[in-house]
């Protein structure tokens, strides 16, 4: 019994020391310094809960958080049905499924950067992919600069971050179709549905948990991944597409507001924590 | 297009069938459209990496005059994008390397021993998991600062392995739980110590999910971005992404020059891809479906 | 057994992989500076932070000279870093966070760098510019402005700047488009190019920003600039009628689709591809022009806003090199660093600004006209012979905090969120906050 307590230790230490060094204490100092006023270079000064007074009547903030929440409607309305079809198509084994499988999937392994900058090429309004083919089927008038369009802005920012996680929907999703037993689909078959009445009152129940992993996977994405729009437009033209990774980062580095952006970063942790309980506690799948 | 290909196909498709005309146009809008959305973007980068401005201005759709490789020559060169490509690729791989370890020496004592404090270990991993990771950019900057490995390889093998330790040892916990007890204690009662049934049982039937978490890792390591520009600044140290994004600057407007830099940096993880595409979409979807 | 042995190998793989990275590319630069300062016991190490490398037009220049330093100075070993363009701004902010500045490094002016030296980490240099005789007369007059702070001086100047106009007269042909020489001429010219199909200015955000700058700036000169950046007097009509007048202009479709987020080499592309015929920007793009295209191009005057108005070329210095407070406290660094800074800012590197970039200098110095580019013997007439000659409010004269607000603010004004009465009495409002100090 002793022996077996230093082998534990073995096992577990080494990973939980870096992982508490590396991991745990920065976010400690995260929640810490949001309680104070910090430039970066002058000294720390503790103002308790001023920087979360100011969040709350900052508009801009208010406005990097509705566009963030759009991305989570669009993972929920674009990235997950788009994926779900995908897969149940290709499930179908139509004909050359592998190699449509193998392109749609090209996104996935393909950095946020490059993806970034491949749509910017398609937005681009003097001679990108977009306005060409508009003006080649004769529809100059719909023509636009999508990045700085206010009505477009926000949709055009967000498409590279649906695009690139549509792939890793489809597989998954794929996997999870995979494992509906025969019988199931059977039983249907005598009842004598349709293909929508299937894939309502069949399919979905039965893709369940599979679901849930795609929309936590899907909602924490849409906090997490904000390159796009720093690479794309910087949250601009004047904070038109601001989200809140951008602001934050933005608040930090290019401003010297480290207490601000560390108070932005609690804020944000605390949301993507409760809305994932919150789906946890709705969708909780049932074994 | 025949949906009749051989008796396989016919199976599945009287398992689920789109039979009405709107289904049908449904599915292949969607099917092929998707494709030639993701294939027609890829060809069209691969076509405008070989043109230069004014060609890429009169004829934005057209093939290239010629196939000149001399943007890719000076991204190469003049841009660096060599040494980023093997930067890169040490990052990731030493990351995918130190993430399996630590990942599953822990996971292994989290699923495998009831001990006091076993749960409270295994939550400290999950909250890793909710939490929104740029906000740990700035501590990381000055944790990486203080202990001078900030810019370097080193720093971010060690900011990368910390940020996605959470998720391996969530999905290795989860498969582990999973595995059949059988083999490990015929193991124990041969006298094996619990490092060799580690070595010799545990990691051997853990394939699969070590293998999901690895995929992950990879994906995340190889691309990432925001830590990386915030903790390199020299440019002996610099990964991919980077490299890449220098190519949008004030300074620089070449587009063939930026998509030839978006090519080289899709090429090397496309090979990788291709070779490997069956265990790593069998391996994604078998460590999603039971993490 | 076939097991384990792959294991084993698998283990091995880790951490041979661990070893690699430690000393791969990034370890090595420790080791490498380690190395030198060990072979020659006395060297000074310097530690140099500049953003001149790779594409940039001044990296053939300014990257020969720290090397020649280099070579020059057995006792000094050089370290240098690079942050290519604006990415310098970030690199060095996150590094004098850090408590570990570079010792010499080089940045824009007061807009920039405000903020480190109320914060005492840039040391006061007129003691060593008075010393030091060569320092006399050497730079253009006005060229410490921007590094002036409450009568100390904390850099030395390299690189000037000035706005231009730039036309391609082939297009103005072809189209029977008269050159403008007044705003009401400019936009007859405007509305003539539109009509044409053409782009009339390659712009973006910053080009407006510029016009709008050039049209208050031709009812002003320096002092007159100065009480308003310093909240001694009101902005008033003559802004008011500057910002109507690219308000509207912006309106009309003077400028590209979408130029308030196109980069500027990216607007300057519509130029050289001949979409658009004007192009009024900073000067650091002169070195982007093609050299076959130098003679089809003119540089012009810019239109005047009324009769009132003086025809105006906005130039100044925008550049300078700084040593960190560590390296002025230690005697030895501070000599090393004083003599690199020379160097930098010194004449042959200023001669070849003019002459090779091509880039307006800060420094009073000979060139070759004949060497210089077409274009550029353009601008350096305007900057040397015209009437009224002001800086920038975008390069100096404004607080830094001032700087960080009013490029968004002018942003709102061009997307027409903002009237120009109303982005008058904003930016008073600003300037009241964040009053100029510089000058107590």
């Amino acid at each position: 019994m002793v022996q077996q307590r230093w082998v534990l230790l073995a096992f577990i230490l080494p990973t939980l020391l870096f992982y508490t060094y590396f991991f745990l204490m920065p976010v400690t100092s995260t929640l810490i310094d949001s309680f104070h006023e910090w430039d970066g270079i002058s000294d720390k000064v503790f103002i308790f809960l001023e920087n979360y007074i100011t969040l709350l009547q900052d508009p801009i903030f208010y406005k990097s958080l509705v566009n963030t929440l759009y991305w989570v409607v669009l993972v929920i309305v674009l990235q997950i049905p788009i994926g779900f079809f995908l897969a149940y198509f290709i499930y179908q084994k139509i004909k050359g499924f592998k190699f449509l499988r193998t392109v749609y999937f090209i996104p996935v392994i393909t950095s946020s950067v490059a993806i970034s900058l491949a749509f910017s090429f398609i937005y681009e309004a003097n001679f990108g992919i977009l306005n060409s083919l508009l003006k080649l089927v004769g529809l100059d008038h719909l023509t636009t600069a999508w990045l700085t369009d206010p009505i477009t802005a926000m949709t055009a920012v967000s498409l590279p971050f649906v695009f690139n996680y549509i792939g890793l929907m489809m597989v998954i999703l794929f996997a999870g179709l995979q494992s509906i037993p025969d019988e199931l689909i059977e039983a249907g078959e005598i009842d004598g549905v349709n293909a929508l009445q299937k894939i309502i009152y069949i399919i979905l129940p039965s893709v369940r948990n599979v679901l849930f992993i795609c929309l936590v996977l899907g909602i924490s994405y849409a906090f997490k991944q904000f390159d796009y729009v720093l690479l794309l437009t910087n949250g601009g033209p004047v904070h038109l597409t601001e989200v809140t990774g951008t602001y934050m980062y933005k608040q930090g580095f290019s401003q010297s507001n480290y207490g601000y952006g560390n108070a932005i970063a609690v804020t944000m942790m605390g949301i993507v924590i409760v809305i994932t309980l919150v789906i946890n506690k709705v969708l909780k799948p049932k074994d | 297009m025949n949906d009749d290909n051989g008796l396989a196909a016919k199976n599945v498709n009287n398992r689920l069938p789109i039979s009405s005309g709107l289904g049908k146009f449904f599915k292949y809008l969607l099917v092929w459209g998707y494709f030639f959305i993701t294939f027609g973007l890829f060809l069209w980068v691969l076509m405008t990496s070989f043109k230069d401005n004014s060609e890429i201005f009169s004829s934005p759709f057209g093939l290239p005059s010629s196939f000149d490789f001399s943007n890719y020559i000076f991204a190469l060169t003049n841009v660096n994008m060599g040494l980023y490509l093997w930067n890169s690729t040490v990052v990731t791989v030493a990351t995918v390397l130190l993430c399996l370890a630590f990942g599953a020496t822990i996971s292994y004592a989290l699923a495998r021993f009831e001990f006091r404090g076993n749960m409270l270990v295994y939550i400290l991993f999950v909250i890793g998991l909710t939490i929104p990771l740029q906000s740990l950019i700035f501590p990381m900057f000055f944790k990486m600062d203080d202990i001078g490995i900030r810019d370097s390889l080193l720093g971010l093998i060690t900011v990368y392995t910390a940020l996605n330790l959470p998720k391996t040892v969530f999905l290795l916990v989860g498969f582990m739980k999973g595995l059949p007890k059988e083999m490990e204690e015929a193991a124990i009662i041969d006298g094996c110590s619990y490092w060799s049934v580690f070595f010799r049982v545990i990691l051997p039937i853990s394939k699969p999910g070590l293998a999901t978490a690895g995929i992950l890792v990879f994906i995340a390591a190889w691309n990432e971005y925001v830590f990386a520009s915030v903790l390199i600044s020299s440019d002996i140290a610099k990964t991919l992404p980077l490299g890449l994004a220098s190519f949008q600057s004030s300074q620089l407007s070449e587009y063939g020059l930026i998509a030839s830099g978006v090519i080289l940096s899709i090429i090397p993880v496309l090979i990788v891809y291709v070779i490997f595409q069956e265990q790593i979409i069998k391996g994604m979807a078998d460590g999603a479906v039971k993490g | 057994m076939y097991k384990e042995k792959s294991i084993f190998c698998f283990l091995l793989v880790v951490f041979s992989t661990l070893m690699i990275a430690g000393c791969s590319p990034g370890g090595e630069t420790n080791e490498e500076n380690a190395g030198n300062a060990q072979n020659s016991d006395s060297a000074v190490n310097l530690r140099v932070l500049h953003s001149f490398s790779g594409s940039q037009p001044q990296a053939p220049v300014i990257e020969p000279a720290l090397e020649e330093f280099d070579e020059e100075h057995s006792d000094v070993t050089l370290d240098i870093q690079t942050a290519p363009g604006n990415d310098i701004l970030e690199q060095l902010r996150t590094e004098m966070s850090a408590g570990d500045p570079p010792d010499v490094f080089t940045h824009w002016g007061m807009r920039r760098v405000q903020n480190y030296i109320e914060n005492g980490l840039l040391p006061d240099l007129s003691e060593s510019i008075e010393a030091d005789s060569d320092m006399e007369d050497r730079y253009i007059e006005d060229a410490y402005n921007p590094v002036e702070y409450q009568g100390g001086i904390y850099g030395l100047p390299f690189q000037g700047y000035s706005y231009y106009l730039l036309i391609n007269p082939e297009l103005f042909e072809e189209h029977g488009v008269e050159v403008p020489t007044t705003y009401e001429e400019l936009v007859t010219a405007v509305e003539q190019f539109n009509d044409a199909g053409l782009i009339p200015f390659a712009a973006n955000n910053h080009s407006a920003r510029y016009m709008m700058l050039t049209w208050f700036a031709q009812k002003n000169d320096t002092d007159s600039l100065i009480k308003y950046a310093t909240a001694e007097e009101p902005f008033g009509e003559d802004l008011r009628d500057a910002a109507d007048k690219v308000a509207e202009l912006s309106a009309m479709g003077a400028f590209p689709e979408g130029y308030q987020s196109l980069e500027t080499a990216q607007s300057f592309e519509l130029f050289r591809q001949g979409q658009a015929p004007m192009f009024y920007q900073h000067s650091w793009t002169a070195g982007e022009i093609d050299p076959e295209m130098e003679d089809q191009y003119e540089v012009i005057p810019f239109p005047l806003g009324d009769q009132a108005s003086t025809p105006t070329t906005i130039a100044g210095t925008g550049h300078f090199i700084y040593m960190s407070k560590e390296a002025y406290e230690d005697p030895e660094k501070r000599e090393a660093a004083w003599e690199l800074m020379k160097k930098i800012a010194g004449p042959e590197v200023g001669r070849k600004f003019v002459e090779e970039i091509p880039n307006p200098t800060a420094l009073n110095v000979e060139y070759d006209p004949a060497e210089v580019s077409p274009v550029m013997n353009q601008i350096m007439d305007f900057i040397e012979n015209d009437e009224n000659v002001v800086p920038s409010y975008d390069e100096q004269l404004f607080s830094q905090d001032v700087e960080d607000d009013y490029w968004s603010m002018t942003d709102q004004l061009l997307q027409q969120d903002l009237t120009p009465e109303q982005y008058v009495e904003e930016m008073n409002a600003l300037i009241e906050e964040y009053p100029s100090v510089q000058f107590e």
